[in-house]
Parts: C-alpha cells; structure tokens; sequence
C-alpha cells in the first residue's frame, strides 16, 4: 500500500530562478523506513516542507494515502503525519507536558478537551523517551538533548501513521542516537512508516532499510541499501568509501 | 488551575483600583455630567489596557519576539495616520474615524511583517525597527497635517500620546457603551485559538508539524489587533508600552499558555492603564496624556528586558 507517492515534482523559491527541487518521483509503501540522505544544498530540508504543506511545489503532485496534498486541511495532515523540523523551538514558557498535549492538537476540536486516551499516550511517549523526570519544567529550562528527546516524545503522541523527520539525531548524544533510530525501527513493526533526514550516512545505512539519496535537487538512487553502489556515494559525497561487515567506512579522498 | 491563585489577586487589586480611581481622585467639569464623564473616562482606560496588553501578548507569539507590542511594531502610528488623514478629511464621529486607522494599521503591520522576515524568519531586530520608522513616519506626517490644519490641533495633540479623558461628541455615548463591549469580546475569538497560539509561539515550522494552518492564524491576530488598536487609538490615541510590559510579567509569573496568559494579560493591562491615567492626574495640576506615564514606565523595561530581564529565556 502507497502511504506518500510524489510526482514530477518542481519547486523553486520565489524569486530564485534555480530549481531546488528538479522533477524527482518516488514512492514510499506502508511500513518501510526510508532515510534521505545527501549533501547540504541537496533539496532534502525542502522535500521535508512540501511534503508538509509547508511549502507549495511550482509543478507536479504529492499524494498522502492517495489523496492529493492541496485536499488536506494541516490539521488533518498531521494526524496521519508525525512531523519534527529540525527548525529549533524558539522561545517557549510553556512546560513539557503542556507541549506534549499540543501534540495532541490534531485530534482535538475547540471546545473537546483531552480524554483519558489522550494522557495515556503521552504518559507512554514520556515512558518511551525518558523524560517522565522533567515533565513540570519549561521548555526554555531544558539543555538542547533533553529538548530534542522532548521534540521526539510529541511526534509520538501524536501518533501518526507516517513519521517524517528532518534530521532528529542532530542534538542527541550517540546514546540516545542509537536508541531513537531503534526506537523508530520498532515503530515498522506496528506497521507505521518511517521517513527521515539523516545527515549520517553511516547510521542511515545501519539503520533503514531504504535509502533515498538526493543531490542537487535530483534522485541519484531510491530502493533497498544492499542494492546502492559505494560507487554512487563516492560521487555524490566526494569521499572514499568501503563497505565493512555491512558497515559502511568513509576515508577523504 | 494551579494559578487560579493570582487572577484573584489580580481581580482584587483591580477592584481596590477602580474603588479609588472613583472617590479619591479630583475631578473637573460640571456636577450633572460627572458621573457620566467618570463612567466614560474608567471604561475606556479598563478597555485600553485591557485591549492593548491582549494584543501585544498575541503578537509576541505570532512573531515570536519578546519585545512585539502594537505600539513598537508600528500598528499604532499606522493607525494614528489614519485617524489623522480621517480628522482632516471632515468626519466628525469617532467610530467612522476608527475606519481609515483600520485600514492603516493593517497596512503597517503587513509591512513591517514583511520588511522583517528574512528567508522564512522573523528578524528580531529588524522588526523592531521597521516598527520604529513606521511610527517616526507616522508622527512625521501627523505634525506635518496639523501645521496646515490648526483647527484639530488640540484633539489630534492629545491623540498622539494617548489620552482617555476624552469628551464623546453629543449622540456618542451609546455607541461607545456597544464598541466597549465589542472591544472586551473580540479577545475571547483568540481564547478559542489558544491551541493554535501555543502552537504557534514554538515556531512556525513546529506549528505547522503539529497541524496548525500558520498562514490563516497570523491573517487572524493582525486583522484582530489592527482592528481593535486603531478603534483604541481613534477613542484614547497611542498608548505605547502596556502591551509590552504586562505580557512579559504575566508570562513569567504564570507561564506561555495562552488559555490563562491571555485573560491574566487582560487584568494587568487594565489594571496598568487605570495605574497610569490616576498618576497622570495626580503628578502635576495639569492632565498629562495617559501615553506619556506609560511611556515613561515602559522604556525602562523595555531596557530591562534588553539587557538580561530574561530575554530570549536562557537560550540565544
């Protein structure tokens, strides 16, 4: 089952006669964990955003669930898509738990408050992320790995089918890198789908079982990592590269 | 609610305010319509501050800038060159006055929405000053419209810094009674959109992950807050200041929720606004504009907030 088909999408941002993105197609089956990798520049942080909405593609068309993009209220988006930027938060006095209910937002009405469902999540996603100890404090208190686990434990309770996460390693310690890349792999076996940005080809490569590779606003390889070329790498990223143990090892040219 | 606590406080203080802003203060004018000039003069000050702080606490969320307020982002001068262009064009009534302010607030905000944002983001700084500009116009062009029209001199004078002590022209007070109203209701449309503010007051990007349409939000809190600031400045003038200094204490006192922040938010500004109209009788024989006080107030917490008060939170 397709969850995100994209196709023949163009963007550029206004203004700029260079296209970021340059027609690329793909499209991402129920329970897969794709990682989208690439250099800086490669268009991935803007794929990101349209995806989203965020953004609006000059041409070419992005399906979640087989329904087009344009037909979907934000707020419906985001119930089916579990989204982390990887803008950083800016000022907030709000506390965690008070943050980790706006998680809860997309399935919210004005006028419907939290159920027990509700805090069941996201005592669970405070479980999962181990952060129960700072629920009460303010955001703006937290160092920027608690925060990220934060950011983390609201994309859970929000509990999309879909997870899409612009680089979410960025501000964690390797503990918790390796743990939230298997945390997320966990996530396939309730048959959600995973996408995400990962600067670190190394842990795309341990980790995902797809690897969606950009540069320059085109796709140089999409599909399973035990078919993607060394060679490929080489190129695109202008370094050695040599496969060990089903590890990959990146040496400077 | 934990801090249900401090709206009580709040409400008392209030109470005590408004009491001795009734008995203790002299008062001018003649017996028959004191009563009815008191009543006037205490409703809009309530409404000012309480108008005023509201909108400069959703404004700091939406451009998530600790130092947003109608009047330094220029919502105010926009809407003072309205009120002026409406004055010197001959309309009489101050509701239709508050038209043309509409109209410019809007434009202002809008533009300096836009000379700020650089590549997706707010600039901090550059918002500030294009607000700052848009008022040194504003001010520019409303001195420049009294030297050629001397006869509105004294009301536009006072407009300028904000002045609630103002006489409604005959037929005039049952209609400010109806905008008072309008004026304490409009807020609650933005208590229903407290999700969408928290939401939004993380960032935009983060809003929109958690499903917030961010475009429709912020075409809301400007339309709301030009709209309500320029029927304050076409009834009090510019009253800069309250909307910065109450939401920055409220926020820290009680936290960012906006279901709680906004009401709190409302008290303190009126209770500042009725703060400041009382010393602005007491200090000198004369009446001074309620803006001066505010003024006055506000520049060294502006400084304050600049130099440490917590600005930014602990992170840059």
């Amino acid at each position: 089952m397709k969850v995100i088909e994209v196709k023949d999408l163009v963007f550029r941002y206004p203004g700029n006669r260079e296209e970021i993105i340059k027609g690329i197609s793909f499209q991402v089956e129920q329970g897969s964990f794709v990682a989208i990798i690439g250099p800086n520049g490669a268009g991935k942080s803007t794929l990101y955003r349209l995806i989203l909405k965020e953004l609006v593609p000059d041409s070419g068309v992005i399906e979640v669930w087989g329904k087009r993009l344009s037909e979907y209220r934000q707020k419906e988006l985001a119930k089916i898509i579990s989204a982390l930027p990887a803008d950083e938060i800016e000022d907030s006095s709000l506390t965690v738990d008070e943050y980790l209910e706006l998680g809860r937002y997309p399935h919210s009405g004005i006028f419907k408050s939290l159920k027990k469902l509700d805090y069941n999540l996201i005592e669970n996603a405070k479980k999962i992320t181990d952060i129960e100890k700072f629920s009460r404090r303010f955001l703006f208190e937290l160092s920027k790995g608690e925060l990220a686990r934060v950011r983390i434990a609201r994309t859970i309770v929000q509990d999309g089918e879909i997870f899409l996460m612009d680089e979410p390693t960025a501000h964690l310690d390797i503990d918790h890198k390796l743990w939230l890349l298997s945390t997320l792999r966990r996530l396939k076996a309730h048959l959600k789908t995973i996408i995400i940005i990962l600067h670190d080809v190394g842990m795309a490569f341990k980790y995902a079982d797809e690897i969606l590779l950009m540069d320059k606003g085109e796709i140089k390889y999409f599909g399973k990592k035990e078919n993607l070329n060394p060679g490929l790498l080489e190129e695109v990223f202008r370094v050695k590269v040599k496969m060990l143990e089903n590890n990959l090892l990146f040496e400077e040219r | 609610m934990k801090k249900l606590w401090l709206l009580k406080i709040i409400v008392l203080v209030l109470i005590l305010g408004v009491s001795v802003y009734l008995y203790l203060v002299p008062w001018s004018g003649a017996p028959s319509t004191i009563l009815k000039l008191r009543f006037v003069r205490l409703l809009l000050t309530l409404v000012a501050g309480y108008t005023l702080s509201i909108n400069g606490a959703v404004l700091q969320s939406v451009l998530r800038n600790q130092l947003a307020d109608p009047y330094l982002v220029g919502v105010t001068g926009g809407a003072l060159v309205g009120f002026t262009l409406g004055e010197i064009s001959g309309i009489r009534s101050t509701f239709f006055l508050s038209l043309p302010a509409f109209l410019f607030s809007t434009a202002s905000i809008v533009l300096v929405y836009y000379l700020a944002k650089r590549g997706g983001k707010v600039r901090k700084e550059l918002l500030v000053l294009s607000g700052l500009f848009i008022n040194f116009f504003s001010y520019s062009f409303v001195f420049l419209m009294l030297v050629s029209k001397r006869e509105v001199l004294e009301r536009i004078i006072y407009v300028l810094w904000g002045y609630t002590g103002i006489i409604l022209r005959r037929g005039e007070f049952i209609p400010f009674i109806f905008i008072t109203i309008l004026l304490f209701l409009i807020p609650i449309i933005f208590l229903l959109l407290a999700k969408e503010l928290d939401a939004i007051s993380l960032g935009e990007a983060e809003a929109v992950s958690i499903g917030v349409d961010v475009e429709k939000l912020k075409r809301w809190a400007f339309l709301l807050t030009s709209f309500t600031t320029a029927i304050i400045v076409s009834l009090a003038g510019a009253i800069g200041f309250i909307g910065l200094m109450i939401p920055n204490i409220v926020r820290r006192l009680i936290g960012g929720r906006h279901m709680v922040l906004l009401p709190a938010a409302g008290f303190g500004g009126a209770l500042l606004a009725l703060f400041a109209d009382y010393i602005s009788r007491v200090l000198t024989p004369y009446e001074l504009p309620l803006g001066i006080i505010t003024s006055l107030l506000g520049v060294p917490f502006f400084i304050w907030l600049l130099i440490g008060g917590g600005y930014e939170g602990n992170r840059s």
